[in-house]
C-alpha cells in the first residue's frame, strides 16, 4: 500500500470513530481497518476519545419524579410468584438488549466478529433465561432445589413442584460433536418419559443450563434424567443416560 | 442515612443480605451513605434483583445520563423519559453488562446515546445547537461522593470541546449528538462535504490529543 492510500484511510479513522461515514466508506474502511494495525491502534485512541466526549458533559439533576416514576416501574418488572401462571419470557426484547450490549461493548465492526456475537447471543441469552427464571424460582419460598447426580457430570435443578417451570444446570458434561445432542425427560410416575428440552454445553464452558417448561405442574412427575441423543432428539430415550435426579 | 431494603416480593433473596450487610458496615464506618461501593459490585448487586442497588447507581449517574438525553434531544420531557427507559434497561438487562464489563459509566451512557438517536430518528428531530456557555451546567455542584480521577480528564475535554473553532465543535456536535453522517451535516449545514471531512478530523485529532494528554487544552486558532 502507498503512502497516500495508508494516508487516505488514516485520514478515515476519526469519521468512522464518530460513525459518520457513509455506507459505502464505510464498507472500504472496514475492509482496510481488518489488516491494519496502525489504524486499529489509531481508532482505539479516537475511541476512547468519544467515550469520552459521553462522559464530558457536565451532568444535570433531573426531576425527582423520574427517580419516583422509575421506581414504580421497577414494582410491575419484578417477576411475581403464582400457582398458576406460566413464567413468560420477554425473549425478543432480552435478545435486542443483549445484541446492543454486546455491539457496544467488543466495539464489533467486522462480519466475521458480527457471527460470533449471533453465537454469543444466543449462549447469554439461554443463560440469561436460566439465571433470571432460577432467581424467580429460589425467591418463592415453595422453591427446591435438588441435586443431580451422573457418573462423571453433576449439577442441580431449581424447581417450584406447583409450578410447570424448572432450571436445571449441569456442570462437567462432556462436549459432544454436532451429531448428538443432551435430552433432558421427566419421568411420569408410571415410567413414562416426556421429553423436557435439548440443550448442548458450549465448548469451554463448564456449565450448561436449560430452562424447562412443562405442560402440567412438576409435581406430576417423579424425576428428571439427560441422556445423549442424536441431534434434534428422540421421540423417547435411545441414548446412555448422564444424569438423573428423583424429586 | 439508612436506606431502606426492599427485596423480591414472595420471599428472602439470600444474596441480596450481602449488600444490607455492606450498609451495616458503613454505618459502623461513620460513612454517611454506600455510595462507596464500586459500580461493578452495585450492578452484581442489580443482576441479583438488588433494587436498593439499582436506586444507587441511579443516584450516581442519572445526572449524566440526564444531562446527555438533554443536549440530544433539547426537551426536558423527553429526556426524563430516555433516562427512566435507561436505569430500566438496566435493571432488566444488568446480567449483559457482566457479561460484557469495560466501564460501566461509559457502557449506560452508551445505551443512552443510541436510546436518544433512536428516538431523534424515529421523531425526525431538529439538531440542536448549543450554545458555547451553558449557564445551568452543574460543574461545580456535583454530588457528594463523586470522586473518581477520571472527572478531571472529562472536564478538559469539555474545555476543549468549547474551544474549538465553532465550524469544528458544530460538525462534531451534529454526528455525535445527532448522529448525522457527513452527508447529512454537509445538507444540514449547507458546506461541501470536503469542508465537513476536514472539519469533523481537525477536531477529533484536537480533542484526541486533548484526551491523551489528559491536561488542560491551550486554545490555539487554528483555520480551516
Amino acid at each position: 500500500m502507498t503512502n497516500e492510500v495508508q494516508h487516505v484511510f488514516r485520514e478515515m479513522v476519526p469519521g468512522y470513530a464518530l460513525d459518520a461515514l457513509e455506507a459505502e466508506e464505510k464498507r472500504r474502511f472496514e475492509k482496510h481497518l481488518r489488516g491494519c494495525g496502525e489504524c486499529q491502534g489509531l481508532l482505539e485512541e479516537y475511541r476512547a476519545t468519544a467515550d469520552g466526549l459521553l462522559l464530558s458533559l457536565p451532568p444535570r439533576l433531573p426531576p425527582s419524579r423520574v427517580r419516583a416514576r422509575l421506581i414504580a416501574s421497577l414494582a410491575s418488572a419484578r417477576p411475581a410468584p403464582s400457582a398458576s401462571r406460566p413464567h413468560r419470557w420477554p425473549v425478543g426484547q432480552l435478545a435486542s438488549g443483549l445484541a446492543l450490549a454486546l455491539l457496544l461493548a467488543l466495539n464489533l465492526w467486522t462480519a466475521a466478529q458480527l457471527r460470533d456475537v449471533k453465537r454469543q447471543q444466543a449462549l447469554l441469552q439461554e443463560q440469561l433465561r436460566s439465571s433470571q427464571t432460577a432467581l424467580a424460582l429460589q425467591a418463592n419460598p415453595q422453591a427446591r432445589t435438588l441435586t443431580v447426580s451422573g457418573e462423571r457430570a453433576s449439577g442441580s435443578l431449581v424447581l417450584n413442584p406447583q409450578q410447570n417451570t424448572g432450571v436445571l444446570f449441569a456442570w462437567g458434561l462432556e462436549p459432544l460433536d454436532t451429531s448428538s445432542t443432551y435430552q433432558a425427560w421427566l419421568i411420569r410416575p408410571d415410567g413414562s418419559r416426556v421429553s423436557a428440552g435439548l440443550f448442548r454445553p458450549e465448548p469451554n464452558q463448564d456449565l450448561a443450563s436449560l430452562v424447562i417448561v412443562a405442560d402440567s405442574p412438576l409435581s406430576d412427575f417423579v424425576a428428571l434424567g439427560v441422556t445423549i441423543e442424536p441431534q434434534g432428539g428422540s421421540p423417547a430415550p435411545t441414548g446412555r443416560r448422564v444424569l438423573e435426579t428423583e424429586f | 442515612m439508612l436506606q431502606s431494603r426492599k427485596y423480591p416480593a414472595g420471599g428472602r433473596c439470600p444474596r441480596g443480605g450481602e449488600s444490607i450487610r455492606a450498609i451495616i458496615h458503613a454505618a459502623l464506618q461513620g460513612q454517611a451513605s454506600v455510595s462507596t461501593i464500586p459500580d461493578g459490585t452495585l450492578i452484581e448487586y442489580v443482576a441479583r434483583g438488588d433494587e436498593s442497588a439499582l436506586l444507587d447507581l441511579y443516584d450516581r449517574h442519572a445526572g449524566r445520563v440526564y444531562a446527555l438525553a438533554l443536549r440530544m434531544l433539547g426537551d426536558g420531557m423527553a429526556a426524563e423519559e430516555i433516562t427512566q427507559d435507561v436505569f430500566f434497561k438496566l435493571w432488566t438487562h444488568a446480567p449483559s453488562y457482566l457479561a460484557s464489563r469495560g466501564e460501566f459509566a461509559v457502557w449506560l451512557l452508551s445505551i443512552a446515546r443510541h436510546a436518544a438517536l433512536d428516538r431523534l430518528r424515529s421523531e425526525n428531530r431538529r439538531p440542536v445547537l448549543w450554545d458555547a456557555e451553558d449557564p445551568e451546567a452543574l460543574w461545580d455542584d456535583l454530588p457528594a461522593g463523586e470522586t473518581n480521577p477520571e472527572e478531571t480528564r472529562w472536564r478538559s475535554l469539555y474545555f476543549a470541546l468549547q474551544a474549538l473553532p465553532p465550524e469544528q465543535r458544530q460538525v462534531l456536535e451534529l454526528a455525535y449528538y445527532h448522529g448525522m453522517s457527513h452527508g447529512q451535516i454537509a445538507q444540514y449545514l449547507g458546506w461541501p462535504v470536503g469542508t465537513v471531512k476536514t472539519r469533523l478530523r481537525l477536531g477529533m485529532e484536537r480533542l484526541r490529543l486533548q484526551w491523551l494528554a489528559g491536561e488542560n487544552p491551550e486554545p490555539k486558532s487554528e483555520s480551516a
